[in-house]
């Protein structure tokens, strides 16, 4: 039996904010093994986003432990060699507005990796192929449609070589005739192999692609399941409630 | 693309451009035509104006093709010297001065000197350098040791033993005192007292009672000859490796009291750099002077003594030349200005007023129309002077038949070895196409000044601008409180504060010793002032004016990249770190490329402030273009052209920066 890629165990998260400290996350545990494809769902404000920001440290925790890889991340000397094994897709893009769309793959590759220029090039180009628009290399994130430009997004985060890829809401920015453009790189993913923690409403995927199922309310996590039998018979009321709602989308 | 236009017919292209042109003319607001009339209008005016032209010369320190005169130069070269004399001159308790002796003195520290009330009861104790030195006893003083002295016994005559000395001094003494005695020779100081004799008979060595008082220490100087026996008086501190030995005067001339002592001298030779063929550089250390006489105003030639100006060199040798009588010149046109001393005249046909001391008019000859005329009188008053006969005196260098050019001070040229040169400072001198470095005045210092503060306060501003989004509080408080300081004082004010304050202090401060080593701010003061002598040619407050510019203006752009840096967007942050990159490298290839671009125009803005700004340092007597319309005003009385010239100026240098600052603007823009 393989040790999980993931290792959450009670975690706990304040933020500090002008009416005293919220409590984002109240005691989440959650093990991910290598090559499972997790969805996140719930409903807004409920800590998703939080909770995934916490697997690569762009927020800190406050009590509790997480493991990434077997290195845990609140010791970890160098966050960046951890953050560099974990991909990370945001629902606005965030592509550098400044560089083309080779130069956004290539940034973190020469930065971080310490690639060679031509290394660079033929990885970020194989990983633009991949995704289906190396007609536009050359182009900026402006001349991108938002499909293109979280492909782009996403392409660049495989271009650290990660072990791990997570997905903050790919698809709610898009316009819905651009969303299958960009699940279907994600599906290809996870056929690959690859361990993911998607935070997505896009059940289709969820059916498609997710070894599990994961929903979020008021800093819990409520109940998972696979996607089958979370979908027939939910057993809380609240995951009643809030799959009622999705699902008439 | 390219192959395109290149391949198409000259004709459309033209069209096309002018097509252009007058769009973009149409889209030019109304203010622009007006400024561009103006600027037609002030061209006219300039083109055809003399006036004009010479302000324009003035204030933009305009560059001819070539200059022979590229540098002024200060060399230092250690020559070795004859050490005549050493002395110090004291302040008396009393309040009289008092040359000594070097070898009188008995000790020196720093302290108070009490002054003699009874003498003077006003006087004030004294501070500085304490200087005890011995005097011979008089008759009712106790003596407080002895010092050993050599003179000549005087030829044996009566009570006394009399004791001479070869600088004509004589005193007498206790035979008893005596210690030894031998025929010979003293020599005397022929240098410091011409005409002295030495003297030949019984030499004695004895001992002569002293006393010890005390003065406050004035002046230290030391007499040296030079090889070429060139004698001046200098600070001993200039001097290095003082050498004794004995000697004789059949071996050297010049030795004085049996002894003959040499010093190493750190000379300066100051002058122009005229020549530097690689190997032996010519100075200039003296200008030349000439003068003209015209064929009908000489009364008189004849060859003969010419005293030299040992003014212009001290070193200079009387030489036989010719000594020419000039009949007085007859100077006639407009009064300008008329004091106690001189009258200035604008001699007809010409703008520029000369000058005419009072004392060298024949007084008679004045005439005056209207009669008796004065400069505030309505009116111009015409007046016609005739100088005195005069003799110049010196070599005839042309002769001409309108006259012949009479050199009254020769050029003085020193060849150095540079290798032998123990320091070199050079300072630029005529501004010229062969030598750009000349081009530091007016127009040049203005923009130079705006260029170099610019820089640093962009690399200050973007220090302290990364500072003021740290998320360390020590970092943030300290940069804000520097913002804040900063952009609180009035940049005049700033201004004057390093010049007055900041500068001297550095200049003054000790060395601070850190332990492993010693760090001395007057060290970067020293820097900086070999830097002004470099780009001025002197000392100045040019790098005080451009540490408070770029200090002033470091504190607004500050705040600029601030804005700048927060004006993008958190996820740009996050994409990056996510990425693995760290906060560094993100700020370098994320964040600052896109905080550049939106601060740009403000960048600019401050730019074409800061170049505004400069004329600021005007008050600090750098010669910037405004500084220079200043001193033209003041030659020539004439405000209203010569600030209107000034403002164009400012206002052409503002308009090319700002086409400069919107071309960069548009290079970087992103698709
Ligand atoms: N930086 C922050 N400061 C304060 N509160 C925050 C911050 N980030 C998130 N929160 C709060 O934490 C809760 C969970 O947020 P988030 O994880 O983004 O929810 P979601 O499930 O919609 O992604 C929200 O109520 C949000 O207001
Ligand atoms: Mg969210």
């Amino acid at each position: 039996m393989t040790d999980p890629i993931i290792m959450i165990q009670d975690v706990h998260k304040f933020f500090n904010t002008s009416r005293g400290k919220f409590h984002a996350l109240k005691g989440v545990s959650l093990q991910i093994m290598p090559g499972e494809v997790v969805t996140v769902i719930g409903p807004s404000g409920s800590g998703k986003s939080t909770l995934l920001r916490c697997i690569n440290r762009l927020e800190t925790i406050d009590r509790g432990s997480i493991t990434v890889d077997g290195i845990p991340l609140s010791g970890a000397k160098n966050i960046n060699k951890v953050r560099a094994e974990v991909g990370m897709v945001f629902q606005s893009f965030n592509l550098f507005p400044h560089k083309t769309a080779l130069e956004n793959l290539m940034l973190a590759q020469r930065v971080v990796r310490k690639r060679g220029r031509d290394e660079a090039v033929e990885k970020a180009r194989g990983l633009l192929k991949k995704v289906g628009i190396h007609d536009k290399e050359s182009s900026y994130p402006s001349q991108l449609s938002g499909g293109q430009q979280q492909r782009v997004a996403i392409a660049r985060a495989l271009a650290m070589d990660p072990k791990i890829m997570l997905f903050d809401e790919p698809t709610s920015a898009l316009d819905p005739e651009m969303i299958k453009e960009v699940l279907d790189v994600m599906l290809e993913l996870a056929k690959e192999g690859m361990t993911m923690v998607v935070v997505s409403h896009e059940m289709g995927f969820a059916r498609a692609a997710a070894d599990r199922i994961i929903i979020m309310d008021e800093g819990y996590i409520v109940e998972e399941n696979v996607p089958d039998e979370l979908f027939e018979n939910p057993k809380s009321e609240r995951t009643k409630a809030f799959l009622s709602k999705i699902i008439k989308h | 693309m390219t192959d395109n236009t290149s391949q198409a017919p000259e004709e459309p292209i033209n069209n096309r451009s002018a097509r252009l042109l007058v769009a973009r003319a149409g889209a030019l607001p109304w203010w622009a035509f007006l400024l561009a009339l103006l600027f037609v209008y002030a061209f006219i005016r300039i083109s055809t104006s003399e006036e004009y032209q010479d302000i324009l010369d003035a204030l933009i320190d305009r560059p001819s093709a070539t200059t022979s005169d590229k540098f002024d130069v200060v060399y230092e070269v250690d020559t070795e010297v004859q050490v005549i004399q050493e002395a110090l001159t004291l302040r008396q308790p009393d309040g009289t001065r008092v040359n000594i002796d070097i070898d009188d003195v008995e000790g020196r520290e720093e302290g108070r000197l009490a002054c003699d009330r009874q003498a003077d009861p006003d006087c004030v104790d004294q501070f500085g350098q304490i200087v005890t030195y011995r005097v011979p006893a008089g008759d009712g003083d106790t003596p407080v040791g002895t010092a050993e002295k050599r003179g000549v016994l005087a030829p044996e005559g009566g009570l006394f033993t009399i004791v001479n000395f070869p600088n004509g001094s004589s005193i007498i003494i206790d035979p008893n005192n005596i210690t030894s005695r031998e025929e010979g020779t003293l020599l005397c100081n022929h240098v410091l007292q011409p005409g002295c004799q030495d003297l030949t008979g019984e030499i004695v060595t004895f001992e002569l009672p002293y006393v010890l008082k005390q003065g406050l220490l004035l002046r230290e100087d030391a007499v040296i000859r030079h090889p070429d026996g060139y004698v001046e008086t200098v600070r001993p501190n200039r001097l290095s490796d003082v050498e004794t030995q004995e000697c004789t005067r059949e071996e050297i001339e010049t030795c004085f009291g049996g002894e003959y002592t040499t010093a190493i001298f750190r000379e300066r030779v100051v002058g122009t750099e005229v020549t530097s063929d690689g190997e032996n550089i010519k100075v200039r250390t003296v200008n030349e002077q000439t003068v003209f006489i015209p064929r009908e105003r000489i009364i008189n030639l004849e060859s003969g003594l010419v005293e030299c100006d040992r003014n212009a060199n001290p070193r200079c040798q009387d030489f036989q030349g010719t000594i020419v009588a000039r009949e007085g010149a007859v100077t006639s046109g407009e009064l300008s200005l008329e004091t106690n001393r001189s009258v200035s005249i604008i001699p007809e046909g010409q703008t520029t007023s000369v000058e005419i001391p009072k004392a060298n008019l024949i007084q008679d000859e004045e005439v005056r129309s209207p009669e008796n005329c004065r400069v505030e009188d309505e009116g111009a008053c015409f007046i016609t002077v005739k100088e005195k006969d005069s003799v110049v005196a010196g070599r005839i260098i042309k002769d001409t038949d309108e006259g012949i050019t009479v050199q009254t001070v020769a050029p003085v040229f020193v060849e150095l070895d540079p290798d032998e040169a123990e320091s070199t400072r050079r300072a630029p001198l005529g501004c010229a196409l062969n030598n750009i470095r000349g081009c530091n005045a007016g127009i040049w210092l203005t923009l130079l000044v705006t260029f170099v503060a610019y820089g640093l306060a962009l690399m200050i501003g973007l220090v302290v601008g990364l500072m003021r989004v740290s998320s360390n509080p020590v970092i943030y408080h300290l940069s804000t409180f520097y913002v804040e300081l900063i952009r609180g004082t009035p940049l005049l004010v700033l201004l004057l504060f390093f010049a007055f304050v900041i500068g001297p202090t550095i200049r003054d401060m000790k060395p601070i010793n850190l332990g492993l080593f010693e760090f001395s701010l007057s060290g970067f003061y020293a820097i900086l002032n070999d830097i002004e002598v470099a780009v001025l040619g002197e000392e100045s407050f040019l790098s005080e004016a451009v540490l408070g510019l770029a200090i002033g203006y470091g504190a607004f752009l500050a705040e600029v990249f601030r804005a700048g840096i927060q004006s993008v967007g958190r996820g740009q942050m996050e994409a990056a770190r996510s990425l693995g990159m760290s906060y560094p490298q993100a700020m370098r290839h994320v964040i600052l490329p896109q905080a550049i671009r939106v601060v740009l125009p403000p960048l600019g803005n401050d730019f074409i402030a800061l170049l505004k700004d400069s004329a600021l340092i005007t008050v600090l007597a750098l010669p910037d273009l405004l500084q220079l319309g200043r001193l033209y005003i003041t030659r020539t009385f004439q405000p209203i052209p010569v600030y209107l010239m000034v403002s164009l100026l400012y206002v052409l240098l503002t308009l090319l920066l700002s086409m400069m600052v919107r071309y960069i603007e548009k290079r970087f823009k992103l698709p």
